[in-house]
């Protein structure tokens, strides 16, 4: 099974395990990870599930399509250039290994 | 000092984010949420959308993951009813006769759709949508129909439709006023979406109520008009709204209007019950009347008035001070809302209508109280920000949609 390691700002990190197919938000929704909120469940009509991805996973994701792009603009914590929301970052067999930091705030 | 017990009635987001920011902000009692569902809190936007429409299956709706309710403390009691509440004993009454005592109580029941009275409407053909249970049997139903009938041009509606027509069912939708949404949005949004649904094919039919539903021989309904007419399809759909549920409230005489009254940290006219979520009407900061109770019935009001009510419980009181925000998929159009719809505010549009990609912002003496965008997530999170500020805007900037709103909040 894919497996998404959450890094917080304090340095801790979790590490999950999830089905192919769901999103890193519901990853870290099905753990109770915390500083994720998720306020949509995942509509991309919130970014309160931003995250920051190495450069070297941002190359491996599917790039952010416009609607993600704009809301990403938004952010209550800084936009930086690893940016994601993580209800659009799909598991697949391919993407089976990620790691994400979650910012500072998400509302 | 004894061991404080706080009793969650209701098992949905408003009971969900009550638990979890009362142990946030460090209440250290006990927490038991009594519901009268079946299965642990759960998303309901999805019911309408992407569950329906076969994207999303149940094991992906939980709102949180089941470790929550043990790492919480929380006494998580399903398929439970409470029937009564007395706020001078500080006990309430659960429908097996059994008495559980609370210190502090929050009345999170939510809301059940508004039924249509009229003949036929309990027939096994026609659906109201609130439940899980509800969408399960609506998406089974589905299967092998080919004609939907949707009564209640609201959001709900609209959104079963867009599905419907999505998996290849031919959707009708009726309206008894002139407009589809015409409560919730500026004109101009509403027709938008009206001709959206009309290209994709779904005939809308305003100023058209449904007086009867008859079954017929072969097993399908006909709905029986206000224009005369009868609608011969396979499963209805009602959407009309809904109604927040406060008997509980009401007869342990609580104030209520539509909806329990409360303050912004969710507190009722009854020492230690709070309410939160659709079942509460509570002020809103950025109304035109700030001062006036009201039901929001959305995610956003839900869990935010609910952060609240947690943070009382925990004795850090943070009232609600959010701008109001909600959502709506329909096709490939996603719709946001940012504010509310007050009807005096003055209209300003940005963007491009033909390219699907526009907001119409509603102004009040130069402020932005309220934004209603089509595929323009930049143009709602800006107008949130605008509205929590209450910042003077220049139209010509908003109408200008090469010009970046954030620079606005740059200095
Ligand atoms: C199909 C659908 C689509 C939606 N889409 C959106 C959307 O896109 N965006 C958005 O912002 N909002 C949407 N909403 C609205 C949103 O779901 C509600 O605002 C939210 O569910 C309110 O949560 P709540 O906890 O207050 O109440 P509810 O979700 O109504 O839950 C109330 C709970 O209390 C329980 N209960 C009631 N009485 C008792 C009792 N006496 N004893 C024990 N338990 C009791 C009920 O069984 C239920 O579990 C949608 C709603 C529906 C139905
Ligand atoms: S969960 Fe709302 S944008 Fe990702």
């Amino acid at each position: 099974m894919p497996k998404v390691t959450f890094k917080q700002l304090d340095g801790s990190a979790q590490t999950v395990e999830v089905k192919a197919g769901l999103s890193v938000m519901e990853a870290a929704i099905q753990n109770n990870i915390s500083g994720i909120e998720a306020e949509c469940g995942g509509s991309c009509s919130c970014a309160t599930c931003h995250v920051y991805v190495s450069e070297a996973d941002l190359a491996r994701l599917e790039p952010a399509d416009d609607l993600e792009d704009e809301m990403l603009d938004c952010t209550v914590s800084e936009r930086q250039p690893g940016s994601r929301l993580s209800c659009q970052l799909t598991l697949t067999d391919e993407v089976s290994e990620l790691t994400v930091t979650i910012p500072e705030a998400q509302v | 000092m004894s061991v404080q017990r706080l009793v969650i009635v209701g098992g949905s987001y408003a009971a969900q984010q009550v638990a979890a920011s009362a142990r946030e902000f460090g209440f250290a009692g006990d927490i038991a949420m009594i519901s009268k569902e079946d299965q642990p809190p759960y998303q309901r936007p999805p019911l309408s959308k992407s569950f329906l429409s076969g994207k999303l299956d149940e094991s992906r709706l939980p709102l949180v993951g089941e470790s929550f309710y043990s790492d919480n403390r929380v006494d998580l009691r399903l398929g439970q009813e409470v029937v009564s509440i007395d706020p001078l004993q500080r006990d309430l009454q659960l429908a097996d006769g059994t008495t559980e005592p609370y210190d502090w109580l929050a009345l999170c029941t939510g809301a059940r759709p508004r039924r249509l009275p009229i003949p036929g409407e309990a027939l096994a053909q026609v659906h109201y949508l609130r439940t899980l249970s509800d969408a399960q049997r609506l998406k089974r139903s589905l299967d092998g129909a080919a004609h939907l009938c949707v009564i209640g041009g609201g959001f709900i509606g609209l959104e079963v439709a867009a599905v419907c027509r999505q998996l290849g069912l031919k959707v009708t939708v009726l309206e008894a006023s002139s407009a589809i949404l015409q409560r919730a949005l500026p004109g101009a949004i509403g027709q938008f979406l009206m001709a959206s649904h009309e290209q994709e094919g779904v005939s809308v039919r305003l100023n058209c109520s449904a007086h009867e539903i008859t079954e017929n021989p072969n097993g399908s309904v006909s709905v029986v008009t206000s224009k005369g007419d009868a609608i011969e399809c396979d499963q209805v759909v009602i959407g009309i709204g809904a109604e927040p549920n406060q008997q509980l409230a009401e007869e342990a005489g609580l104030l209520c209007t539509r909806g329990i009254v409360t303050d912004t940290l969710g507190q009722s006219s009854a020492d230690r019950i709070l309410a939160a979520g659709d079942c509460a009407a509570f002020p809103s900061p950025f109304a035109a009347d700030p001062e006036q109770p009201m039901l929001l019935e959305s995610i956003q009001a839900t869990r935010d008035l609910a952060r609240a009510a947690g943070s009382l419980v925990a004795g850090k009181p943070q009232p609600y001070n959010a701008v109001p925000w909600f959502w709506s998929d329909q096709y490939n159009l996603k719709l946001q809302i940012a504010g509310l719809y007050r009807g005096d505010e003055e209209f300003v549009f940005r963007g491009d209508v033909s390219a699907q990609k526009f907001s119409v912002f509603g102004m009040h003496q130069s402020r932005v109280v309220s934004a209603f965008s089509i595929n323009s997530p930049a143009d709602h999170m800006m107008a949130r920000k605008l509205i929590a500020e209450r910042m003077d805007v220049e139209v010509s900037h908003l109408e200008d949609a090469g010009f970046k709103l954030k620079t606005l909040f740059e200095k």
